[in-house]
């Protein structure tokens, strides 16, 4: 139990908005041990930011956490005040965002930005906030830090703005930090320099990660352990192993199917699973992925189905495929055996 | 950053060179000549007038008389009065409508700004709502209807303010409320709207996620950028306010140049129209050029080379 960082259970988030109750999270449990980096993966709509956003306790109005708890090092900071919170966050819980062309205010320098949290966090004067800052830029690599310190954002390329967020996130060494699609708006070659650089930060600043993206391919290289997330639920977690070579559901097996292989040599096409996701402020009783599941029985279409264990219990997926009782089909039992994916 | 001022100087002077000549090409283009319109003038007045500007001259050495007469500070005389010229009116005039529009720039500044955060900031709440339809109102209604609705009621039925002439500050709240209404409404929703809009930038969520508070948030990370469309429109409009109202002034009863530029139109006035007009233009150029280089320091993404 003390091993655990942060302990998400059961949790819910809605937006209450004049159309009704959008229920973008639906009860979600997962867990961060500590120094460990895990990958939540799930496609564009399955609830990833909210479920981040929940956690920074950064939900903008119309949306709310309506149940479950978020234990953090054993505390729930679901009833924290936004004052608590403030301590909390860019100290313990960092985050990252998307898009950094917008995540940086044009207006003040990096070095400022760094430092800005750095003073707030570690009582530190404006000087030694700024040396802090220099060496939170020689830390994320970014040349001639120097000079670049008094630079403004919109002087930085994307890729140099992502380091210098990744700067900010970890300059007050945040026991947690959550990159909610960090290399997206990046193109491929600095996708990879700044997943290297947080990996090799994380071992050395010993931060948890909480690795978010829509890219399956991107969290094998960084991660531990995976949850895969569609509709607000989480639809499958287990090891980087089980997920990559034995996927159990077939929502994760779509996924595996859409990862584009860049080191590979072979062109093959990306499978994009076909449909659309489930509509949040009526969401589906039974499964949400019936709709687009090709192994769809009776039961998905009524029947939320329950977690189906491993026999060590650590790999977990929601799939009637996985009832003793179901039918086999020969397709997805090959399948389960694992896609092979080029890396 | 030297060269970038520099280069808006130089683009400014070119501007208001043109405002010259385009003026001096429009008087020119009116049918029939100043001397043969309204009334007969006397007959010194229009020699004196005539060997000024040497009006039977060909119009190019007009033109480089008059650009000349220009630089030189002399704005013209009047074709209608022996011995006023642009430059008295200015200095009789310009006084009051500077401090008239001072006031009334400085009062806009502060409260539409004010206002447009707290609008912001109580977004569809109570006072949010007072003061969209107040601001609303504020744009719509005429100058002319409010000056005379506030004289109504502060003078005749309060007495609380003096209904003409501009001897004591209290004379001047009239006029400067009048006068600023329009402006005050537009600078109130303009703030609201940028300081709403930049709210819901990622850099906002991203102070929000450093344990910033939501003073620190607003105050240093919104404000700054809220309100660089809030300068760029405050330029020209300190200037237009500045320049005087012709409405305003004649309803208070106050000889600022706004009614003496009306004036001098309906007398078909024509050096004086010229003459005002293009100080008027000096003035507004010269505005924008100063919102330009403020600019610089505001927003450092402009590029100055
Ligand atoms: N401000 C909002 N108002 C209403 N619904 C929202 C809002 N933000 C998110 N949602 C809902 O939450 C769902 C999950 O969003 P999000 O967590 O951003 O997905 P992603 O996995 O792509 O990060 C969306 O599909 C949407 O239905
Ligand atoms: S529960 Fe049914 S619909 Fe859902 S993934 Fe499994 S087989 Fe497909
Ligand atoms: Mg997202």
């Amino acid at each position: 139990m003390s091993d655990k960082l942060l302990e998400v259970k059961d949790l819910r988030t809605s937006f209450f908005t004049h159309l009704g109750e959008v229920k973008a999270i639906r009860g979600i449990s997962f867990d961060v041990e500590k120094g460990e980096s895990i990958g939540i993966v799930g496609e564009s709509g399955s609830g990833k930011s909210v479920t981040s956003l929940s956690i920074m306790k950064l939900l903008l109005y119309p949306g709310k956490i309506v149940g479950g708890e978020i234990l953090f090092n054993g505390e729930d900071l679901v009833n924290k005040t936004n004052k608590d919170m403030m301590a909390i966050r860019g100290n313990e819980i960092a985050m990252i965002f998307q898009d950094p062309m917008t995540s940086l205010n044009p207006v003040y320098t990096i070095g400022d930005q760094i430092a800005e949290a750095i003073m707030k966090h570690q009582k530190l004067s404006r000087k030694e906030a700024h040396e802090r800052a220099l060496e939170m830029l020689k830390l994320v690599n970014i040349p001639d830090p120097e000079k670049r310190i008094h630079n403004f954002p919109h002087e930085f390329s994307g890729g140099m703005r992502q380091r210098a967020m990744i700067a900010i996130a970890l300059s007050c060494q945040p026991q947690l930090l959550i990159a909610d699609e960090p290399t997206t708006a990046l193109d491929v070659t600095i996708q990879a320099q700044i997943l290297d650089l947080m990996k090799s930060l994380n071992a050395k600043l010993d931060t948890s990660t909480m690795l978010i993206t829509h890219d399956l391919g991107v969290v094998a290289d960084v991660c531990s352990r995976v949850v895969v997330m569609y509709g607000g639920l989480i639809m499958e977690k287990g090891s980087i192993r089980d997920i990559y070579y034995e996927p159990r559901h077939p929502y994760t097996m779509g996924l595996l199917k859409s990862i584009p292989k860049v080191a590979s040599d072979e062109k093959q096409r990306l499978i994009p699973i076909p449909g659309t996701p489930p509509d949040l402020l009526n969401p589906p009783t039974g499964c949400p992925f019936y709709a687009r599941c090709e192994y769809a029985m009776r039961i998905c279409n009524t029947q939320q189905p329950p977690y189906f264990k491993s026999e060590d219990g650590k790999h977990e997926s929601m799939c009637w495929l996985l009832h003793p009782d179901a039918p086999k089909n020969e397709k997805y039992e090959l399948l389960k055996g694992g896609v092979k994916i080029g890396k | 950053m030297a060269k970038y001022i520099v280069k808006r100087i130089i683009s400014a002077i070119i501007t208001i060179w043109f405002i010259m000549t385009l003026t001096f090409i429009l008087m020119n283009s009116i049918p029939g000549d100043p001397m043969s319109m309204g009334k007969a003038l006397q007959p010194e007045v229009e020699a004196a007038v005539r060997a000024k500007y040497g009006l039977d001259k060909p119009l190019i050495e007009q033109y480089l008389t008059y650009l000349k007469n220009y630089t030189h500070g002399d704005f013209g005389v009047s074709f209608q009065k022996i011995g006023l010229t642009t430059n008295r009116i200015i200095a009789d005039g310009f006084p009051y409508s500077l401090k008239i529009g001072g006031w009334s720039s400085l009062f806009i500044i502060v409260a539409g700004i004010g206002f447009g955060i707290i609008s912001a900031l109580k977004q569809n709440k109570i006072p949010d709502r007072v003061m969209m339809i107040v601001s609303t109102l504020g744009a719509t209604v005429p100058s002319f209807v409010f000056a005379t609705l506030f004289l109504y009621v502060f003078n005749r039925k309060l007495g609380w303010v003096p209904s003409f002439g501009a001897g004591t500050w209290k004379h001047y709240i009239g006029p400067v409320l009048c006068i600023g209404m329009f402006s005050l409404a537009y600078v109130t929703r303009l703030t609201r709207t940028s300081v709403l809009d930049v709210l819901q930038q990622d850099y906002i969520r991203t102070a929000r996620a450093k344990g910033l508070s939501e003073g620190v948030v607003i105050i240093k990370h919104a404000l700054r950028n809220a309100l660089i469309p809030v300068v760029t429109y405050l330029g020209p409009m300190i200037a237009s306010l500045i320049t005087g109202s012709f409405v305003v002034e004649k309803v208070f009863g106050i000889a600022g140049i706004g009614s003496l530029f009306t004036t001098s139109i309906t007398n078909r006035d024509y050096t004086l129209i010229m003459g005002i007009t293009v100080f008027f233009g000096i003035f507004i150029v010269i505005a924008t050029l100063i919102v330009d280089v403020l600019y610089v320091f505001i927003d450092p993404r402009i590029k100055y080379d």
